[in-house]
């Protein structure tokens, strides 16, 4: 009897849960299934844009071949990209979970702290930040602060030019010195892209019980074990989560070299099968990627139980 | 806090570390805010100024020409509205819909759960180049199971209208929902069982509950994704150009602006001006400037929110 009512209401349970997410379902089959399933079919396809509508010639894999082996700017484009990821989120994690734990102390001013940090995620985006690129003044005043300019170095600069410190100090090279340096070289860059993760971060310290800190302290524990006794392994499901994320906004944001590659390709010069090909290629080693980086991290998270 | 008691033993380390973290603090909030006072200080210049020197950041001859060159290319007010109109709408839906979604996903158990789940992280992986031929056709030709073409002869054309973007919004597939059904689902599994189960004891049903106990819970969650929504919708160049190309909106307009003005100032000044491209950058500035300004007011008015949300949202459960 108490059986049967727990299946009743497990199966209420079931329908209930279905009817809150069927607007997602939906939208999912139609208008992300579906046009996946397409955007396959534009790939393996010669595509015509008719007086009325398109036409399809089924051609097999040409149009992966011509942009994997004929195509000159896929490839490099996408090795670039790799590489300018490969660095970027790393040096993304590893400063918004600096800055969320900054955050996260007690000192004056903290609001208006906050409110800056996350300010870029507020008024740098889309279109903001595709004329902040395209821009004169401001691309000067970038070199300013940021210092990729290259040639002239200003004082203010050369302040902050820690990249050929490092090298001289330490020598050249080294894993270290090129995150710091790329950290240093593109710190209004990487700042404007990390307002997510150091919400997510921020969020995460602070639903550790303070009660966990209160114990370590009693026991002796000092502040340099507390963190990596503590603090870190708590927050270690986020540092994947973050690091998935930041892989995911560096390859899908509207700004990114191969994005730009693969729309200019399907309208710049219509070529619709090309441009699908190179999609399903930029997806398909995303997706890798991601397997691959989520694989590694795993190992070291920690969760609660 | 755990700093401060480690440091409380040792006082100067306590006093340097402070040092430290407010060069840091003041540092990167320069870094991060140097842009902005640099638009600011560039927006107001007169062009003479452009070329003088001894004008670094503040302006010799100022003046608001610049904002309204920028205003009329731009048809602000007009822009301003479409918009507005847009950004709400959007946000509004997205935010029903990731609500909903999330909630079924964090509190129901239901078959295929963790399916459907990875189904909407797959929506954030696969980048919007792969489907957006695809889906421009499908809004291009919009059709519901042939109904359109049986009553009206062809399908409907829906590009340069709203319906792209209230039929994505709708159905939680919008720009980054993904992300807000993550953040949402985060909170409401940290949301206390209790209060729900004793609205059920109560003999409230699964919406009374719902719309009762939940949703007044989770406002400065449910703020902070609008917030996110109605500016990333603001600002959006891919979507907007690829279903609203030609529509009067604040992207697409400032995108625009540095060309409009120079064939404005062409087509009045006769074909030989010349217009410098500093004195574009200066209308740029300040195009952007008014872009920003409505997000800038925005974020004030629900930064209070946006910060508790950050203290209440457990993401780690």
């Amino acid at each position: 009897m108490k059986g049967k009512k727990r299946l009743k209401m497990a199966h209420k349970n079931a329908i209930a849960g279905y009817l809150y997410i069927a607007p997602f379902i939906i939208g999912f089959l139609f208008f992300f299934l579906l046009p996946v399933i397409e955007s396959f079919r534009y790939s393996l396809s010669s595509m015509k844009m008719g007086a009325g509508r398109y036409e399809l010639t089924y051609i097999g894999w040409e149009n992966f071949r011509k942009v994997l082996l004929i195509d000159t700017k896929f490839n490099p484009g996408l090795l670039s990209s790799l590489g300018t990821m490969a660095i970027q989120v790393p040096v993304i994690v590893i400063f918004s979970f600096f800055v969320a734990n900054i955050l996260n102390q007690r000192f004056r001013g903290r609001a208006l702290a906050r409110m800056v940090f996350f300010l870029p995620v507020i008024i740098t985006s889309g279109v903001i930040l595709k004329m902040e690129n395209a821009d004169v003044l401001l691309q000067s005043s970038y070199q300013y602060v940021s210092g990729n300019a290259g040639n002239e170095m200003s004082d203010f600069q050369r302040l902050f030019d820690i990249g050929s410190f490092l090298q001289k100090y330490l020598g050249a090279g080294g894993v270290v010195s090129a995150l710091i340096s790329m950290a240093t070289d593109h710190i209004y860059d990487i700042a404007i892209s990390a307002g997510v993760q150091i919400l997510i971060f921020l969020a995460g310290l602070q639903s550790i019980a303070p009660s966990v800190y209160e114990a370590a302290r009693i026991e002796g524990a000092s502040g340099w074990e507390v963190f990596w006794k503590i603090t870190l392994p708590m927050v270690s499901p986020l540092i994947l989560v973050n690091a998935l994320y930041s892989v995911i906004d560096s390859f899908t944001n509207a700004s990114n070299e191969m994005m730009v590659m693969i729309n200019d390709t399907m309208f710049g010069q219509v070529q619709f099968g090309a441009g699908s090909a190179m999609a399903w290629i930029y997806f398909l080693v995303i997706a890798i990627l991601l397997a691959a980086a989520g694989g590694l991290l795993s190992r070291f998270v920690f969760y609660e139980t | 806090m755990k700093k401060q008691n480690f440091f409380r033993k040792h006082p100067p380390l306590t006093l340097m570390w402070k040092l430290v973290r407010a060069v840091i603090i003041f540092g990167l909030c320069f870094v991060i805010l140097y842009p902005l006072i640099r638009k600011i200080s560039a927006a107001v210049m007169d062009e003479q100024d452009l070329f003088d020197s001894t004008v670094v950041y503040v302006a010799k001859h100022f003046t608001l020409d610049n904002f309204r060159t920028a205003w009329n290319a731009m048809s602000f007010p007009e822009t301003f509205r479409n918009t507005l109109g847009i950004s709400f709408l959007c946000a509004g839906l997205q935010l029903c819909a990731c609500t909903l979604t999330a909630y079924g996903f964090a509190r129901f158990r239901f078959p295929l759960r963790r399916f459907w789940f990875a189904m909407v992280m797959l929506t954030m992986i696969v980048p919007p180049t792969t489907i957006m031929l695809p889906q421009f056709i499908r809004f291009r030709y919009f059709d519901v199971f042939g109904i359109i073409e049986a009553l009206w002869g062809n399908p409907l054309n829906t590009i340069n209208t709203p319906i792209p973007f209230i039929l994505l919004s709708l159905t939680a597939n919008g720009y980054k929902n993904g992300l807000y059904i993550y953040m949402l689902r985060q909170f409401f599994r940290g949301f206390p069982r209790e209060l729900e189960e004793a609205a059920y004891v109560d003999g409230a049903g699964r919406i009374r509950t719902f719309l009762s106990i939940i949703l007044p819970g989770s406002v400065s969650m449910m703020v902070t994704v609008f917030l996110f929504a109605f500016v990333w919708q603001w600002t959006d160049t891919f979507f907007t150009g690829l279903y609203m190309n030609d529509s009067r909106l604040l992207s697409n307009m400032l995108g625009m602006l540095s060309y409009n003005v120079a064939a404005e100032y062409g087509s009045t000044a006769g074909a030989m001006s010349f217009v410098s491209s500093g004195y574009l950058s200066m209308v740029n500035n300040a195009g952007i400037l008014l872009v920003i300004a409505p997000l800038l007011i925005l974020y004030l008015v629900l930064q209070k929110q946006f910060t508790e949300s950050i203290a209440r949202s457990g993401l780690v459960s």
